[in-house]
């Protein structure tokens, strides 16, 4: 891959994401043992014993802008509303996600409702700007299963008067998911100064609702 | 280890020592077969990076990148990108166009704010035809114009560029075809009417009119343009770039064709923009539809048979079709141009 002369790179967009997996980047299919394993690894339900119920589990994601606090005050609104967003935010980028996957597990069996909104937007282009926006808003239910297939791999030992086989590593197991899912997205361009969007933010709105709506949702 | 296999195999298997030869088919099939992008998003991603140089100001750098890949007429995107990164290069910005200088569009009555635009002020060389920052707006404005691959011998109209474009992607581009307009009319009015601070004839040039109007015989046009409000009141004082008796007749031609193109263009675009598009700093350009309409009557008036002139946006047909005659781009001139600026 490395000599590879147009390698194609973007970033992944999961259903939903374990904040454990995140502190550890994402290395994390083999043991996603936690309320997200339906997510990452449906086969690991097959550890599970017992019986776990999640309510909520909300999460929350929002760009680190804590030290550009001022650049979210008083956003712009008037006749030159728009130049003034692009001035403020050209090419800073804005992450925004909200959801909750309430959940059970019980023995090798799962099942997650989840509901979760991702925006993540910015400008581009100062001299004439452009608004990036990646959005996504899904509504759905996934349930899945796992059954243990066998005892995992065997290793030996020697000692000096005998030699013992144990098992070295976790069991093997099979699982199925299945989702089914209401997603409405977006991950283009649009033209800041184009008719669709000046036109909503020349009148002041400058929520995501109005937005969106100008955008076509 | 080279002799852990049969010399026939020995070519396509790797047994440790592979000749060099061998790696690079190797590396040459990988490179082919490896998880590469599509043609799209190869575009998607120069356009992107165009977009970056443009936000650095790095205009010449945008230009280069997107031509590398060849004119793609049939992508909105790639098309805007081009023809703002030529902007960019002219000294243009949609957000100072926003932020500074749609405002004072009408704030020298009627249009003569125009000629006070941020990059109408700056200066030029002469002839400004070949001003490298008009060229290059001029480039923007015909990439966009021509959007699609709308023949140049056609009149390029928003319903040409529906027939390759989507209806968002066409009021876009017709949006971007109006401020490039904007800026185009105000450093064209700006030069040729000799302005200082978007009052005509104000400068340092001789010239109170834009031009000479030699040919005008229709008494009616002549009495018109002697009852304009601004300072052209007699039909010698061109400026020296677009005089009837100094400049060759094609060279002539293709300079005021040059304002025509611009004016009908800005006529297109600007009602179908601000129908779409009201309010905020856009509600100071809307001020240019009373002034151009005002004018158009006028003109209309005056004389009813002014016919392809008042309605090309093609620089070529301006200049060769035996239907846009000097005589009538003087009476353009004479009731649309003068009549716009003071």
């Amino acid at each position: 891959m490395l000599l590879s002369a147009s390698l194609f790179s973007k970033e992944i967009f999961y259903l939903m994401r374990s904040p454990k997996a995140l502190l550890m980047g994402d290395a994390y299919t083999a043991i996603a043992d936690d309320e997200y394993s339906l997510y990452y690894n449906p086969a690991l339900l097959a550890r599970n014993s017992g019986m776990s119920l999640t309510p909520l589990n909300p999460s929350f994601g929002l760009t680190n802008a804590y030290s550009d606090l001022n650049k979210f005050q008083n956003l712009p609104s008037g006749t030159s509303a728009a130049s003034e967003l692009a001035n403020r935010f050209m090419d800073y980028p804005i992450y925004f996600s909200a959801g909750a996957t309430p959940g059970f597990k019980m023995g090798g069996i799962g099942f997650n409702l989840f509901i979760n909104n991702q925006s993540s937007l910015m400008f581009r282009n100062s001299i004439h700007p452009t608004l990036n926006l990646q959005y996504r808003y899904d509504r759905g239910f996934i349930a899945g299963f796992a059954y243990q297939l066998g005892n995992g791999a065997f290793a030996s030992k020697k000692s000096n008067s005998s030699k013992t086989q144990y098992s070295n590593g976790q069991k093997l197991s099979l699982g199925f998911a299945v989702k089914h899912f209401n997603r409405q997205g977006t991950d283009s361009e649009y033209d800041l100064f184009g008719t669709g969007l000046l036109n909503t933010i020349n009148n002041g709105g400058t929520s995501l609702s109005e937005i969106k709506s100008s955008l076509g949702f | 280890m080279s002799r852990c296999l049969p010399k026939e195999l020995k070519s396509i298997i790797i047994c440790g020592g592979l000749p060099l030869n061998k790696w690079l088919i190797i590396t040459f099939i990988f490179v082919l077969y490896s998880c590469g992008k599509t043609t799209d998003e190869a575009l998607t991603d120069v356009i992107t990076s165009a977009e970056n140089y443009l936000s650095k100001g790095q205009c010449q750098n945008a230009i280069n990148l997107l031509e590398l890949v060849g004119r793609r007429n049939e992508n909105a995107k790639y098309l805007k990108a081009l023809a703002f990164s030529y902007a960019c290069r002219a000294g243009y910005s949609t957000v100072t166009l926003f932020a500074t200088d749609l405002t004072k569009t009408a704030s020298i009555s009627p249009l003569g704010g125009l000629a006070t635009y941020t990059t109408s002020t700056v200066s030029v060389q002469s002839p400004f035809e070949n001003d490298p920052k008009f060229v290059d707006l001029m480039t923007a404005l015909n990439i966009l114009l021509y959007a699609g691959g709308i023949k140049s011998t056609t009149e390029p109209t928003t319903s040409e560029r529906l027939k390759y474009f989507s209806a968002s992607d066409s009021g876009d581009i017709d949006a971007s075809i109006l401020y490039l307009t904007l800026v185009s009319l105000g450093k064209y009015m700006h030069v040729y009417a000799d302005t200082v601070n978007g009052v005509k004839g104000a400068g340092s040039g001789s010239n109170n009119c834009f031009t000479s109007y030699s040919n005008i015989t229709s008494g009616t046009v002549l009495l018109a343009l002697s009852n304009m409000a601004g300072a052209c009141k007699v039909t010698n004082s061109s400026h020296v770039q677009l005089d009837f008796s100094t400049i060759a007749a094609p060279t002539r031609k293709r300079r005021l064709c040059q304002g025509v193109v611009i004016l009908n263009t800005l006529i297109a675009t600007l009602p179908s923009v601000l129908a779409s598009a009201s309010g905020g700093s856009l509600s100071s350009a809307s001020a240019a539809t009373a002034a151009i309409t005002a004018a158009q009557a006028v003109l209309t008036l005056a004389d009813p048979s002014i016919g392809m002139v008042a309605s090309t946006m093609n620089q070529s047909i301006c200049e060769d079709d035996s239907n846009v005659p000097v005589e009538k781009i003087e009476h353009y001139f004479a009731l649309m141009f003068e009549g716009l600026i003071n």
